[in-house]
């Protein structure tokens, strides 16, 4: 039963600037990219998932084999959120996706489980707790929705999920910078400047 | 005399949470548990057995109320709600709670996210705050009656209805209050009124003094246990506990919601673990029956007699709705207890039974859990309208990983009669969950039925 849920809505310095990008309606590709610092630094602050790469493994071996592993997801559940979200996202991922997972290699099996990590941890600490703000906003769930599952599959965060593969404890963490194109004086002189504001 | 009742504390068990020093927990100082009206009630003491599972569940409960949780901002970044707790209970029978410790330690870490360690020593004779002097020579217990799990709200309330439409019934409940149990008295009387059949009412009172913590997540052990300590008194090897699907599995409404902040009081995980502890520490058999674990809310209240219908009215489901700060006990109508009770009514076509005198709470934005609730409501529709809907439904809430009770083909068929559902009264549920616009959404909800809309 529901019984006294509680929603945890507070939001760090940085998802709060996410959250006022949305409201100010900046392109997706800004909100990727502020999405992707933030969960850069929420993981950092965390220290990241220390046993990622064992868990990539593990869910790999689950899925050659076809059987649940050696139970090693299905251990006391961690209070350590990253990590809990992580072992949640073997579990998940074997339920889903063994036959998927079988027929990928160990690295990739275990970028799959990284990129669906940050985006677990994206949803977590960030987009989750805002969606119920936004919505009061005015924006339309669905679209939400849609919006935040491009986000959970942009560049960013896929860049995101081999750092943190990289750097599983976090440290040093860093999302990937945003490229800025270039124009040449000359293309510059045919843009509007309401257009490039 | 029975200390729990004479006001004297019994022996104390102790408690400390780590890096503090042990504190004692007295019966009858510290917290009162007092299971005198079951005693009285059924002319018969709780069995050994069933009076040390008791006040097991009450000692853990007290201590999960005085034990403070860190909050957000106290905890190292990253980390839950989690404390690690130890705990010594005197006992009737130690040495057979010695050999539970690790099946008790898995579900209450389970239920209330907390390391528990526990130890268990001998309770003198006679001590306990469930002893009781007296001997019985009659059973007052109508044979063949239902031990069944009540707990004042709509669906226990919807279950005992069905259950006396066939048989007797024991209507195992714990209260905290007088209201409380006013309450719980006021829907037994008007269930016995409307049935042939009787359902008796066998309560437990059970208040925590100067608790400082308000979470609460051992209160579904609390109420378990309360209902296999009796079925055993009653010699019963079943109870049975109405719960509908979507509440008891309680999938979080948002992904910031980590283990036990979406509680699992009635979780099928939790309702097999007790069966199982109760079957372990017994050596015999016992049945935890869940008959409305397939249905949403709206279709349990669909099969509840209309002769009931007035009892259903009387219950209680918010939140706050029994604490005794609030002005004339009214719902919050904010809570997603309260939403929940909202939508099932107004889908299953009870709006008559909508309260719209409400409680409002200091300081609580109205709009985000019902937000939050339409917010998972989108995802399990995307999920819904997958090809293969329960990949995806696993995929997107891994917690279903862990509902072993029904198939994958009823866990679809739950939720997309939930959805569907909301799709129907959407616009009436969250105009509802605004104060100022109450009397529109009454308005709406009266002038339609459920399948009159045909969004989804």
């Amino acid at each position: 039963m529901p019984d006294d849920d509680r929603l945890p809505r507070s939001l760090s310095a940085r998802w709060r600037r996410v959250l006022k990008a949305f409201q100010a309606g900046e392109p997706q590709e800004v909100i990727e990219h502020h999405v992707a610092k933030a969960t850069a630094e929420t993981l950092r602050r965390a220290h990241g998932v220390p046993e990622l790469p064992a868990l990539g493994a593990q869910a790999y071996l689950a899925a050659v084999a076809d059987h649940d592993g050696d139970g090693g997801s299905r251990r006391e559940p961690s209070a350590h959120i990253p990590t809990r979200l992580a072992r949640q996202a073997v579990d998940a991922l074997s339920a889903a996706m063994k036959d998927r997972l079988a027929l990928t290699s160990p690295d990739t099996a275990a970028l799959l489980l990284a990129r669906r990590v940050v985006a677990e941890v994206a949803y977590s600490f960030g987009l989750d707790r805002m969606a119920p703000v936004l919505m009061g906003d005015g924006l339309d769930p669905v679209e939400l929705r849609h919006r935040f599952e491009g986000i959970a599959q942009s560049n960013p965060l896929g860049e995101l999920a081999k750092r943190l593969l990289a750097h599983p404890d976090g440290s040093g963490l860093r999302a990937p910078g945003r490229r800025q194109v270039k124009l040449a004086t000359a293309d510059l002189m045919d843009v509007d400047i309401e257009e490039m504001l | 005399m029975n200390p729990a009742i004479s006001g004297l504390s019994s022996p104390a068990a102790r408690f400390a949470s780590k890096g503090s020093a042990p504190m004692p927990l007295r019966f009858g100082a510290d917290m009162t548990l007092s299971g005198h009206a079951v005693v009285d009630r059924l002319s018969r003491a709780l069995p050994a057995l069933a009076a040390d599972l008791l006040e097991i569940a009450a000692s853990v409960h007290a201590i999960d109320r005085l034990v403070p949780r860190p909050t957000e901002r106290q905890r190292p970044p990253g980390t839950m709600w989690a404390r690690s707790l130890w705990a010594n209970i005197p006992v009737r029978e130690p040495d057979r709670w010695r050999q539970q410790i690790p099946r008790l330690s898995r579900l209450l870490h389970w239920l209330t996210d907390d390391d528990w360690a526990l130890e268990f020593s001998q309770l003198q004779p006679g001590a306990g705050a469930l002893d009781t002097p007296q001997q019985f020579l009659f059973d007052t217990v109508p044979a063949g009656a239902v031990p069944v799990l009540f707990s004042g709200g709509l669906d226990s309330a919807a279950g005992l209805a069905m259950e006396l439409l066939h048989s007797d019934a024991v209507g195992i409940s714990v209260h905290t209050n007088g209201w409380m149990w006013r309450v719980q008295r006021r829907v037994v009387g008007a269930l016995n009124e409307a049935s042939h059949h009787r359902c008796m009412p066998l309560r437990y009172r059970i208040s925590v003094r100067n608790s400082t913590e308000s979470s609460q997540r051992s209160r579904g052990l609390l109420f378990l246990a309360a209902g296999v300590a009796t079925a055993w008194a009653v010699h019963q090897d079943h109870l049975r506990v109405f719960e509908n699907g979507i509440g008891a599995v309680n999938l979080p409404y948002l992904r910031s919601q980590q283990g036990a902040e979406a509680s699992k009081a009635v979780h099928p995980l939790t309702l097999r673990m007790v069966e199982d502890l109760a079957r372990a520490v017994s050596g015999g058999t016992f049945v935890v029956d869940t008959p409305a674990m397939a249905l949403t809310k709206a279709e349990l209240l669909r099969r509840v007699p209309s002769t009931a219908r007035k009892a259903l009215g009387l219950t209680v489901s918010c939140d706050v709705g029994f604490a005794a700060r609030v002005p004339k006990h009214r719902a919050c109508g904010a809570c997603t207890s309260c939403l929940l009770r909202l939508q099932s009514l107004t889908a299953a076509g009870l709006t008559g039974l909508v309260p719209m005198d409400i409680h409002e709470r200091r300081g609580h934005d109205r709009d985000f859990n019902i937000n939050a609730m339409i917010w998972q409501v989108t995802r399990l529709r995307a999920c819904l309208d997958d090809p293969e809907p329960w990949r995806r439904m696993v995929s997107e809430f891994p917690e279903l990983t862990s509902v072993t009770d029904l198939t994958q083909q009823e866990v679809v068929r739950l939720y997309r009669a939930y959805v569907e559902e909301w799709g129907s009264n959407e616009d009436a549920v969250r105009l509802y969950a605004r104060r100022e616009s109450r009397t529109v959404a009454l308005c709406l909800m009266t002038s339609k039925t459920p399948s009159d809309n045909p969004r989804r």
